[in-house]
């Protein structure tokens, strides 16, 4: 029925083109974040979930699903005592094709519906084994190989190895970047090692996890930051899921490591964790004598708690946690609920010195096609919470920001969706390239239509207004002056059931700032792929022509599996890659990409020791994977 | 330079727009070749602001075989004292109903000056087309791909690069409406919007708009007369004046 039927066949599960534009969109240009939903999503891929087994905490990890669908779907099994298929799905009121788009790669109706109970023997049992080997090469040499400011060589790397069942989940991870010194005085071996051993579902052990791991609780005030489809998607602008889990990501900071404890009895749950790891004010990029100093610039350690009851309708928590490192001690209190229609969910979170962070939800589903959502937040800028994380807003509780969020979203007709919100806010303290507190707002609509099964027009325009220092320096008292960024998205994807994968896109977007020229950039490809079940390749070509650095545009491309890309583009020139996957038998996955710039008048590309000479630049990722 | 920038006079009626069009003439978007079911024979020329050293002149022919259409044609550009000279040939297939595609390759050649001889070159263009729904055409095309330049006097000069991404779609029955963006290597970024209206069988009326620095507004006209195809339009260039193309063309 769908295409993303075919995700499953091949070994190289991919994730659909509708999921990729929904992951692009919400994480915007938050890497990370999108890394973190990209790399679980394929997790989830690889593991769907059984719609027969599911219960609402799993489902609310799909941000994607508003909670007045996940109540129909859970109504339905209720009343219909099973699912026989996953198409079924169609039949539950408020799943309209956008919605089945995203869900049906990650779910499955499993025959043998007998639920199993956990007993020692099950510990070891249906473990699913992954190993993959990366190596990513620069054919050019920068700048700072030849005057030898880097330690290491061109080369990046890592090796993953992990497996889980139903219960246990364990990973290790090593990793290097380029530039990183691999093997002599420096390192000996990877940079950065990273793993974890997780049990979970032992009754009412939830999880217990040793290494490192992520958690979040409430609307991550406190605690944040864990996986939950966050972004500034719709329907996560409530965020829903609490839990502590195992982190098997590349990233070197956004997590905690030591021990995590999650505890659940009947409709209460208790959460402990701890954590104690370096400081790396080098934000995990070790390749020069000074970011190798700044890795290991002491302990940052903290301990904290949750306890929360939940009930169908109704749900509150309360969260601690004491940083060491500010010696700053948080409490918050976050709660959901409903009334007919309408959800109410919020939190707030206090330090010991007084100052607060808060935000409330309320997400009116008006009928089963149109909802609308008003957000307001504080985050006050004393507030200082290195651990608490909210991506609805674009800077960190240290800066401070208050703002009103204001959306609707209405599925016009079949296969049509039309989404819109308007974010007013307010900078309390001065922030990156504003040397006083500031007014911004940004204005977003978003339309996507599905012809079919598997092919999707998706356009997107959004306009924001930000002040900026007329100097662009970052200290002192200076004038501050508007800028205007208009972005617009026009964009084709079709997937054929001969194998043949197209995308075309349009890309454009202007900057003016105070009374300067409006100055316009653009970005125009065209993608070709191919899959078979022993072979899948893509390719991409790419003109560009983006004159200034302030509005250079990201434009998501495909790349080997695990790894999430998001290309900026700066400049003029061309931009091609092709990317392949090729699948000996059973469980082997050998992938390639080659990827190539050509800048057009430009003597040097980069900066600083990233420089380039010549306008070409060509780097190459291998990826070995495999699963038994 | 005129290769790679040689609009029939259906295109150029339209703004310009070339990927995503109905057209039977050679020297848009290569994929529209695998489209025709007739076999005919054209030829079209261009002119600009009333010189006759600015007119182009295109020769060609398309022929649908049972497997796949071929197109073979050639285009001359210039006067006694610089001209341009060209030969295409087009393989295309329409991989029913979704996607066309085709392949062109063209053996170019310059003479830049009495001074300078003939230069030589080879280009290879790439040309797609989806149909996502009935009503709708998504199309690209890659003028250039092998990146192919002249060699004057030991001095390399590159032909251009033009990338072309389109979008069609039946506003109405007998109404088509296009967009397309456009971005040659070394030039600004260009856009263009067209309409073409089937006022009856035999007569279609085309306008477009052509953005690139500055807007360049078009209009043009469509006769069919039993197995004879007419068509011819004319583009206001603020700057330039007046350019002004005509084709014909006979199907069996």
């Amino acid at each position: 029925m769908f295409m993303y039927l075919c995700s499953h066949t091949a070994w190289g599960a991919e994730l659909s083109e509708i999921f990729i534009n929904w992951v692009t969109l919400y994480a915007q240009e938050d890497q990370t974040l999108a890394e973190e939903i990209y790399q679980n999503a394929i997790d989830q891929l690889e593991n769907p979930i059984d719609l027969n087994q599911v219960n609402r905490e799993d489902l609310e990890k799909f941000a994607f699903l508003s909670d007045f669908q996940i109540e129909n779907l859970l109504e339905y099994r209720h009343d219909f005592k099973f699912f026989a298929t996953k198409y079924e799905l169609c039949l539950v009121e408020g799943f309209d094709e956008n919605t089945l788009a995203l869900l049906l790669p990650f779910v499955w109706v499993k025959e043998d519906n007998e639920w199993v109970n956990f007993s020692t023997k099950h510990l070891f049992k249906n473990i699913n084994y992954k190993a993959v080997s990366r190596f990513d090469y620069l054919f050019q040499p920068q700048k700072g190989y030849t005057n030898q400011q880097y330690l290491g060589k061109p080369w990046a790397g890592y090796l993953h190895f992990w497996l889980k069942n139903s219960f246990l989940s364990i990973s290790s991870l090593a990793e290097k970047d380029r530039g990183e010194p691999f093997i002599g005085p420096y390192n000996k071996g990877f940079d950065f090692y990273s793993g974890h051993i997780q049990v979970k579902n032992i009754h009412a052990l939830k999880t217990f996890v040793v290494g490192d791991y992520r958690a979040q609780f409430g609307q991550g005030l406190i605690i944040g930051g864990n996986y939950t489809f966050s972004g500034s998607n719709f329907s996560s602008f409530s965020k829903r899921n609490d839990h502590i889990s195992g982190y098997k990501s590349t990233g070197e900071s956004q997590f905690l490591r030591g021990a995590g404890l999650h505890f659940s009895a009947k409709n209460w749950q208790f959460n402990l964790l701890s954590s104690i790891k370096y400081i790396d004010k080098a934000d995990g990029i070790h390749r020069t004598m000074q970011q190798w100093q700044q890795k290991k610039e002491g302990y940052a350690w903290c301990i904290g708690a949750n306890i929360s009851a939940r009930y169908t309708h109704f749900k509150v928590g309360t969260t601690f946690l004491y940083d060491d490192y500010t010696q700053l001690a948080f409490v918050g209190l976050d709660y959901r609920t409903y009334w007919k229609n309408i959800q109410f969910s919020g939190e707030i979170g206090i330090n010991h010195q007084g100052k607060i962070a808060t935000i409330h939800t309320v997400h009116a589903t008006l009928n089963s096609t149109f909802s609308w959502i008003l957000q307001l937040r504080y985050y006050g800028k004393d507030y200082n919470n290195a651990y608490g994380y909210n991506s609805n807003t674009d800077t960190s509780f240290k800066h401070g920001e208050a703002g009103i969020i204001s959306g609707i979203q209405w599925q016009m007709f079949k296969g049509a969706q039309l989404n819109g919100y308007m974010d007013l806010y307010k900078k309390l303290d001065h922030a990156y390239r504003i040397s006083k507190p500031s007014v911004a707002y940004k204005t977003y609509v978003s339309f996507t239509y599905l012809f079919d099964d598997n092919q999707q027009l998706f356009a997107k325009w959004q306009w924001s207004k930000q002040e900026q220092n007329f100097s662009g320096s970052e200290n002192g008292i200076l004038p501050t002056y508007d800028y205007h960024k208009n972005s617009v998205v026009v964009q084709y994807s079709g997937t054929f059931t001969n194998g043949l994968f197209l995308k075309s896109s349009v890309v454009a977007n202007s900057y003016q700032f105070f009374d300067q020229q409006v100055n316009w950039g653009y970005v125009i490809y065209q993608d070709i792929g191919y899959k078979h079940p022993y072979f899948q390749c893509t390719a991409r070509i790419c003109f560009f022509d983006v004159p200034q650095y302030e509005q250079k545009i990201t434009v998501y491309e495909h790349d080997v599996p695990y790894t999430y890309s998001n290309t900026v583009y700066f400049g003029n020139g061309i931009r091609s890659y092709l990317n392949v996957g090729i699948f000996p038998y059973r469980g082997l996955g050998i992938y390639f990409k080659i990827g190539h710039w050509y800048f057009l008048h430009q003597q040097e590309i980069g900066s600083g020791n990233e420089t380039i000479p010549g306008p070409h630049k060509t780097n190459l990722h291998l990826l070995l994977q495999y699963k038994w | 330079m005129q290769f790679g920038r040689n609009p029939c006079p259906i295109s150029m009626g339209m703004g310009n727009s070339s990927t995503c069009i109905f057209s039977p003439y050679l020297g848009g978007n290569p994929a529209l070749v695998a489209l025709e079911s007739k076999a005919n024979v054209q030829t079209h020329c261009q002119n600009k602001g009333f010189l006759p050293q600015l007119g182009t002149y295109n020769i060609g022919m398309i022929y649908p075989f049972a497997w796949m259409n071929m197109g073979f044609g050639g285009s001359f550009h210039g006067f006694d004292a610089y001209h341009e000279f060209s030969l295409k040939w087009n393989v295309a297939k329409f991989f029913k109903p979704y996607v066309a595609f085709a392949i062109e390759t063209e053996y170019t050649c310059l003479y830049a000056s009495p001074k300078h001889e003939y230069t030589h070159s080879g280009v290879v263009s790439l040309g797609m087309l989806v149909f996502p729904i009935a009503k709708m055409r998504v199309g690209f095309s890659i003028y250039n791909l092998s990146f192919s330049p002249f060699t004057i006097q030991e001095n390399q000069f590159r032909l251009p690069v033009i990338f072309k991404l389109g979008l069609s779609y039946h506003i109405a029955k007998k109404v088509l409406l296009t967009a397309e963006a456009q971005k040659s290597l070394d030039q600004p970024f260009a856009f263009c919007v067209g309409l073409d209206y089937q006022i009856i069988r035999a007569i279609a009326i085309r306008a477009g708009l052509f953005a690139c620095q500055e807007l360049t507004p078009s209009m043009g006209i469509g006769l069919l007369y039993k197995n004879f195809r007419f068509d011819m339009s004319m583009q206001y260039h603020f700057s330039m004046g007046c350019i002004l193309a005509a084709g014909l063309m006979y199907q069996w």
